[in-house]
């Protein structure tokens, strides 16, 4: 999900730069004193989860967890993204500083989406909430990949072929994700439902 | 209801890991090593996968494209030395995975002396083994034949090595990274309560 420093054009770029920008301001404005600390756990865990690698048939994917830190931050998880994915590129050199938007983009856009679209059935029953949750998870790795087709679609042969590809090879952690973000709902539900959108504003 | 959600778990799963992916890492390398006059490249993700099929492009300092190829099921491709000047090699293995390797002139320079010394023998090298087999017992071993003979030796041996540092120029990510990663959060979320406590408190009591 991580695309390279050199491979996007400069509009491009400045595109993701941009939206990542102002949705950093959006996120921090709505950021509030009590969530702080929470949107800084959840940050971390973003930056260590891609260095969790779960093994699956010949090779194996990382977790990306940005529908949990979606769900649980909403416009918050924009900085959280940001930050972790910053710290990410200087350290770890996956992604680049000047990719540091779009990479945004496609990470935290998709989280940010799944949170309004599904945050409201969270509240609900159990079931529900649990299979929600597995959507959250499940799009916002899929909607991800979309994204990443949209971004090389100006440098690559053509966007269908690229997102179809990016999104094949992430359909396993799509599944995972959705288990993990569903898993780690009803476990909130049941312990820390004040963590839970919904309960909270 | 439980029961079916297991099953339906075991299924995705089963289905998960049947299903196909292929290239899906944080990042590529690419490593390249002079060898004779020729340039090996070996291509791969984070975490050891080999680039198939990917991109490689062989430039000089100046940007002029000297020639274009693609990387094996191995992530291997070699070419001849196309002209006595640093290269970059660049690889695009696709989905936005981009990195290049520099070739320094030095590394070149040197070897091609020793081209020039190696493209001059194969039109003789027969000869020179047929003499060889013959009177080498009794001559030895001129110098050009042991040149040849310890440098076949050589990169017999370097083989695995270049392998070693192919695989160590692609160092994961340390214990020190992770946690200086944490830190720098922890850091941040310091910072950020820091600036809405005084904002807070500025509203409380101004």
């Amino acid at each position: 999900m991580h695309i390279s420093e050199g491979v996007l054009s400069w509009p491009v770029l400045a595109t993701g730069a941009a939206l990542a920008a102002a949705g950093t301001a959006v996120g921090l404005k709505k950021l509030d004193y009590d969530r702080i600390a929470q949107a800084g756990i959840l940050s971390a865990s973003f930056f260590v989860a891609s260095l969790v690698h779960v093994p699956i048939g010949p090779s194996s994917v990382h977790l990306i967890l940005n529908g949990v830190v979606g769900l649980l931050l909403g416009w918050a998880a924009v900085p959280a993204i940001v930050v972790a994915l910053f710290l990410q590129a200087v350290l770890f050199q996956y992604g680049g500083i000047t990719t540091l938007g779009v990479n945004t983009v496609i990470m935290a856009g998709p989280a940010v989406i799944c949170y309004l679209v599904f945050a409201p059935m969270i509240s609900k029953k159990p079931l529900i909430a649990f299979w929600a949750a597995f959507l959250v998870g499940f799009f916002s790795v899929l909607l991800g990949g979309i994204t990443v087709g949209l971004a090389l679609m100006f440098t690559e042969k053509n966007f269908f072929e690229v997102a179809a590809m990016v999104v094949a090879a992430h359909f396993p952690i799509m599944i995972i994700e959705g288990f993990v973000t569903a898993f780690c709902v009803s476990f909130l539900k049941k312990v820390q439902p004040s963590l839970l959108p919904g309960s909270y504003h | 209801m439980k029961k079916a959600l297991i099953h339906l778990f075991l299924i995705l799963m089963i289905f998960a890991s049947f299903a196909s992916f292929d290239a899906h890492a944080h990042r590529v390398t690419i490593f390249a090593w002079v060898d004779g006059d020729t340039i090996h490249t070996q291509s791969k993700f984070s975490g050891g996968k080999r680039v198939y099929n990917g991109e490689i492009n062989v430039f000089d300092l100046d940007g002029n494209l000297l020639l274009k190829g693609n990387t094996d099921e191995n992530g291997e491709f070699s070419f001849k030395v196309p002209k006595n000047t640093s290269l970059k090699i660049e690889l695009i293995a696709g989905m936005g995975h981009q990195n290049e390797w520099i070739v320094p002139v030095e590394e070149i320079g040197t070897i091609k002396q020793d081209s020039s010394v190696a493209s001059d023998q194969p039109e003789d090298s027969n000869s020179v083994l047929e003499t060889k087999t013959k009177a080498s017992i009794t001559v030895g071993l001129t110098g050009e034949e042991l040149e040849q003979v310890v440098e076949q030796a050589v990169e017999k041996k370097l083989k695995p090595v270049m392998q070693m540092l192919s695989d160590l120029s692609d160092p994961g990510p340390g214990i020190s990274d992770i946690l200086g990663g944490i830190g720098y959060i922890i850091g941040l979320v310091g910072i950020g309560a820091y600036f809405k406590n005084r904002k807070k408190a500025d509203s409380e009591n101004p």
